[in-house]
């Protein structure tokens, strides 16, 4: 296997944990509430539930197939042709949400911190970081996440707190006004976001116990839904769904009506703190998981070449396709739910029957 | 190669903010921010209080009166607010930084005009914060921005510290833009600010002094000062009316809380207990309002309850016997009945004269009955007018203060 480091449980939840809370400090909440109304925290808690259903099938196949991960097993199940064909689309899709969050995470930093300096030298410097952190490998990655997915999940529970003075309960009535409807139209969308979690399969393998890869994951997405769902709560709460479906990031327009009394306020640090940090960790493990992808889909020894041109080609990608944050935006909303349904779902269940229907398993 | 990437990672983390950085001395910080609508193609004027640093610390500069004062005026004109506050850079030196204003006051003519385009702008804007105050004028916002505020070097701030005071207790409700935004997007689209107003306090008094002595008194001409007391209620974006005092302070009561208010009692003492007629100030400790609707075959009827705990302020009518029971049912009874017609009165007000529903009957009937607020909610404006309410008030007197009965009796006549 290209990579050799070893991780713990405890880092394994701490690293799916960071990838959601990029979504979470990021666009997330307000695509939901967009889709859901005042039901979207409904539309978090059963997209949790369904998550968690579908890391079930991740953790078995995980142990069906013993050290290996769903790039490997697609091999392993459909043949060295059309199972590279079918690997290969993991990694892309870890490229393409890695180009999404990095852009994302830049747009907000430039447009609410960094207003003067140019957006593409705040977007190539994440790329570099990231890249940097990437390369450097899985075990540096999920020490990373140790220290700081604690901090960041204490932060956003201290802003959401901080924040309560301002919610308007009646902001968040009535419950079901348009029937079940939205949160059930609500519910995938949020599914795709928390599915990104898939790359829970490219860790299990390199778990000291794969076994507890599902209790891994259930705690990691349970964190992160609740992180979601207190977000999307609160920010209809306070800001009524009309403006809270169109904010940029409401999870930073939470943190800037954080006032008490005139000597607490002004607070946002902390949220481009968790912004900034979890996104740059995020994308360094989705770069790391393109890189361990297609050394295996190509029988690469290391995955070490390409993190640099991967980051690259994401990069390449970023400019090229969201010349606007309107264009990424755009595509974070309509698009991507398609292609991520497609590859979180659709194309585990597809291995899932395939190896069921044809007995495959692992070899060891 | 890695030393490369680290000397890369480095320059991209260290140098990102170095060519916008941004001395404080060069900056010019805006207190407050006051929009009118003047005639023209630039029919938006800003008008702005700027912070003066090195004005700072002396005491003759104290609400402007003699010296130089520590803050300056800008006015500019744009077809949008944020041409003109782009328009501002003409004549500063520094850059002005509208991230440290607190407050925004609409004039008169801009609201009755409409604010749809101005608020925008205010949501969309970087350094906007939805925790500023909104106020509206029934003047123009230049004369507001531009007035001293008496023990207050920096009016903004004065300004500021007003309505963070009215937060802990006050008989009006302040308003922040993010509260502004969401009830005019509410379900009845009604929202409002408190209201602005220049008075010439000092010659009221002073000549009702007059009246009294009978003479004309030696005192210094004062400049008007600046209150607020009364609600400006915008409907659909435009300003449809004001709520006076005695309104607004119910209005209070009904959609934010009692807590905080006070409430002044025509005492009239029954058969069957002390006292003789007088005022009787009553603070109120804590209360809640709750109006629940409900619909039945002869239309809608929002019962309103409010429960408040009040302390006793002041007893202007003498010989009243608190220690009595009897006269503190009989106070308690009468406090809840003076709440209940002034409620009435502003609910009255709100249908018959603003013909907005300022008061949240719209918001509690989606809440209980989203099925038939579907059918309803087109025609509220008609509807509103028309709905049934009836109020409950509940008073309990918790304390007298630091002594129980009044100590001084009225001359035996």
């Amino acid at each position: 296997m290209p990579e050799k480091g070893i991780i713990n449980t405890k880092q394994f939840v701490w690293m799916l944990f960071i990838i959601i809370t990029t979504l979470a400090a990021m666009q997330i909440p307000s695509m939901l509430i967009m889709q859901a109304g005042r039901d979207a925290w409904l539309s978090v808690v059963s997209a949790w539930f369904l998550d968690v259903m579908l890391a079930l099938v991740y953790a078995y196949m995980g142990i069906r197939f013993p050290g290996e991960n769903f790039v490997q097993y697609s091999i392993t199940i459909l043949g060295k042709y059309l199972g590279r064909m079918v690997g290969i689309l993991f990694p892309l899709f870890f490229l393409l949400v890695c180009s999404l969050m990095l852009q994302g995470l830049s747009q907000v930093v430039n447009t609410i911190f960094l207003p003067m300096t140019p957006f593409n030298v705040i977007l190539v410097s994440s790329f570099l970081v990231s890249a940097f952190i990437g390369r450097k490998g899985l075990e540096v990655i999920a020490r990373m996440t140790e220290v700081l997915g604690p901090l960041f999940f204490f932060s956003i529970v201290t802003v959401c707190c901080l924040v309560l003075p301002a919610v308007h309960m009646e902001r968040l009535k009535p419950q079901l006004d348009e029937g079940i409807a939205p949160f059930l139209i609500g519910t995938p969308l949020m599914l795709t976001s928390f599915g990104v979690c898939i790359i829970m399969a490219m860790y299990i393998p390199l778990c000291n116990r794969p076994e507890n890869g599902f209790l891994a994951k259930f705690s990691a997405v349970s964190m992160g839904a609740l992180v979601v769902g207190l977000v999307t709560a609160l920010s209809v709460g306070i800001f009524g769904i009309e403006d809270a479906q169109y904010m940029n990031s409401p999870g930073l327009q939470l943190a800037k009506m954080i006032n008490f009394s005139n000597y607490l306020e002004r607070v946002e640090m902390v949220w481009l703190l968790i912004l900034v940090g979890s996104g740059i960790v995020a994308s360094s493990s989705l770069l790391w998981a393109f890189g361990q992808g297609l050394a295996q889909i190509v029988g690469l020894k290391t995955y070490q070449p390409l993190i640099y041109p991967g980051a690259l080609l994401s990069l390449v990608f970023c400019i090229g396709s969201f010349p606007s944050s309107l264009n990424q935006t755009n595509f974070f909303h309509y698009t991507f739910p398609i292609v991520a349904a497609f590859v979180e779902t659709g194309l585990e269940l597809f291995l899932f029957a395939t190896a069921l229907v044809l007995n495959k398993r692992g070899a060891a | 190669m890695r030393k490369l990437a680290l000397i890369l990672v480095c320059i991209s983390l260290l140098t990102t903010g170095c060519w916008d950085y941004q001395e404080v001395d060069r900056l010019a910080t805006v207190l407050a921010l006051g929009i009118d609508r003047i005639p023209g193609s630039k029919n938006v004027l800003l008008t702005v209080q700027i912070g003066k640093p090195e004005g700072k610390g002396s005491s003759k500069q104290i609400g402007g009166q003699g010296g130089e004062k520590s803050y300056i005026i800008m006015n500019s004109e744009g077809k949008s607010l944020s041409e003109a506050i782009l328009s501002i850079g003409k004549q500063s030196t520094r850059r002005v930084v509208l991230s440290h204003c607190k407050t925004a006051v609409l004039g008169r003519d801009l609201a009755e005009m409409g604010i749809g385009e101005i608020l925008d702008d205010l949501k969309r804007a970087r350094e906007s914060r939805r925790t500023n105050w909104i106020l509206t004028t029934d003047k123009t916002a230049k004369e507001i921005i531009e007035k001293d505020i008496s023990l207050e070097q920096l009016p903004g701030r004065g300004l500021d510290h007003i309505l963070q005071n009215f937060k802990k207790a006050g008989r009006v409700v302040p308003m922040n833009f993010n509260d502004f935004f969401a009830r005019l997007n509410g379900e009845s689209h009604v929202s409002f600010t408190p209201l602005a107003q220049l008075e010439d306090i000092d010659k009221q008094v002073t000549n009702q002094l007059e009246k009294v002595v009978g003479r004309s008194l030696d005192t210094e001409e004062k400049p008007k000062t600046l209150t607020i007391g009364k609600t400006a209620v915008f409907k659909n974006l435009r300003m449809v009316g004001v709520l006076n005092e005695d309104d607004t302070r119910a209005h209070k009561w009904l959609v934010d809380s009692p807590k905080g208010s006070s409430i002044t009692l025509a005492y009239a003492p029954q058969a069957q207990t002390n006292g003789d007629k007088g005022d009787i100030m009553f603070e109120i400790e804590d209360g809640q309002t709750t109006i629940t609707p409900h619909i039945s075959e002869e239309g809608i009827t929002m019962n309103i309850e409010c429960t408040t705990k009040v302390l006793i302020h002041e007893l202007g009518a003498t010989g009243v016997n608190v220690l009595d029971p009897k006269v503190v049912a009989q106070l308690e009874l009468q406090t809840a009945e003076a709440m209940k017609l002034q409620l009435e009165h502003t609910i009255n007000t709100a249908q018959k004269e603003l013909k907005s529903d300022c008061v949240g009957f719209a918001e509690n009937l989606h809440n209980y009955y989203p099925l038939e607020w579907k059918q309803i909610k087109d025609n509220w404006d008609d509807v509103f007018p028309t709905v049934d309410y009836q109020i409950f008030c509940k008073v309990k007197i918790l304390s007298s203060g630091t002594i129980s009965n009044p100590t001084l009796r009225s001359e035996p006549e």
